[in-house]
């Protein structure tokens, strides 16, 4: 049997992703989105458009199984386009609601640390917040953040490193807390 | 020189060497600070890939109709331009046609397509007079192409009577006998 990248050289159409395909992976495209843009109106915006552009050049995906990066490869292009025509207006400075899903509902205590962190991320530069997010929320590889956001690897890393020693900083009060309660519920426990 | 604790970064990103990684492990069980900072991060790291992060940024379900009702109306916005292009090609063959005053009879072998449809389309595109219209077979059923015949010469007043019936009387029954038949 060939391999599969041989077969979509020879028969591309039969590897281009149905919009349903695309569809599943507009969660993401919006998870990214949020980082990028900081609002859940624009991060709207920007992933209607990507999903839209995606699907107009879904002939160039040969590969649906990079169809991950090339989709936050896009949404990163049509950030760039956004932040070039100043499709928005200026972040408002009362805070709206920032998220869908359980922003009306009562969070849990461990919902309550995440949407810390990810407020702690949220004031990064933005280099190092798309760097860190796409490393460590998608889990992509160096090389994969970098065809991403366009850059070299060693702008990547460099960003990287940068990037967790900020959030170590700043999350350090909260980890020392829930660090320390969990010490000392061991040690109860333990008594 | 470099002390251990400056592996931190590295050790973090998974791009220490091994020979240099298990002396940084070692490292470890004697730096406390060292490890509260692998600690940490680890913790920040289970924080951002944990499942509520998913249910805290999840898109509205409006989202999700709007990019899909756009891809719809971005489709049949296609389907227009399809249309259109037929249109044009019409056009064109009927231009090229009447410039190059091609008469009927030099093209009476041409393959005609066995369809009734694109009669009634140019018909609204000519409004019918003085015309012939010979729909051409083509390969896709999807694209109708038409040839126009001009009843009259290029630069003349005077019409020249090709067939008895003129485009304007034809219906697709005569149409079918007349123009499958020799009397062209």
């Amino acid at each position: 049997l060939p391999e599969p990248r041989q077969c979509a050289r020879i028969e591309p159409t039969v590897t281009q992703p149905p919009f349903d395909a695309l569809e599943a992976h507009v969660g993401m495209v919006y998870r990214y989105a949020m980082r990028l843009a900081g609002r859940a109106d624009l991060a709207e915006d920007v992933t209607q458009e990507t999903l839209l552009r995606a699907w107009r050049r879904r002939h160039n995906l040969r590969e649906p199984a990079v169809a991950r990066v090339w989709l936050l490869r896009i949404a990163t292009n049509v950030w760039n386009d956004f932040l070039r025509q100043k499709k928005f207006q200026p972040k408002p400075l009362v805070s709206e609601v920032e998220c869908h899903g359980r922003a009306d509902i009562e969070r849990t205590e461990d919902q309550e640390q995440v949407a810390l962190a990810l407020a702690a991320m949220d004031e990064l530069p933005p280099r190092q917040r798309q760097v860190l997010y796409l490393a460590t929320c998608e889990e992509l590889s160096i090389a994969e953040v970098a065809e991403v956001l366009g850059i070299n690897v060693p702008a990547v890393k460099s960003s990287l490193s940068l990037a967790r020693r900020e959030m170590r900083q700043r999350l350090q009060d909260l980890y020392n807390e829930v660090c320390g309660r969990a010490v000392r519920e061991a040690g109860s426990k333990e008594d | 020189m470099q002390s251990d604790c400056d592996h931190l970064d590295d050790f973090l990103s998974g791009d220490l060497p091994d020979s240099k990684a298990g002396r940084f492990t070692a490292h470890l069980a004697s730096c406390e600070h060292c490890r509260a900072e692998v600690d940490e991060e680890r913790w920040i790291e289970r924080l951002l890939q944990s499942s509520e992060r998913l249910e805290l940024e999840s898109p509205s379900p409006a989202l999700l109709e709007d990019i899909r009702s756009t891809l719809t109306k971005s489709r049949q916005h296609a389907g227009v331009l399809a249309y259109g292009l037929a249109a044009a090609v019409v056009l064109i063959t009927a231009g090229w046609i009447a410039l190059s005053g091609r008469t009927a009879s030099k093209v009476q072998d041409e393959p005609v397509a066995d369809i009734s449809s694109p009669l009634q389309f140019a018909r609204a595109v000519v409004s019918g007079e003085n015309m012939i219209v010979v729909p051409i077979a083509y390969g896709d059923p999807d694209v109708t192409v038409v040839r126009l015949f001009p009843t009259y010469p290029p630069d003349g007043d005077q019409i020249v009577e090709a067939n008895p019936a003129s485009a304007k009387e034809f219906d697709d029954s005569l149409w079918s006998q007349e123009l499958h038949g020799d009397t062209l």
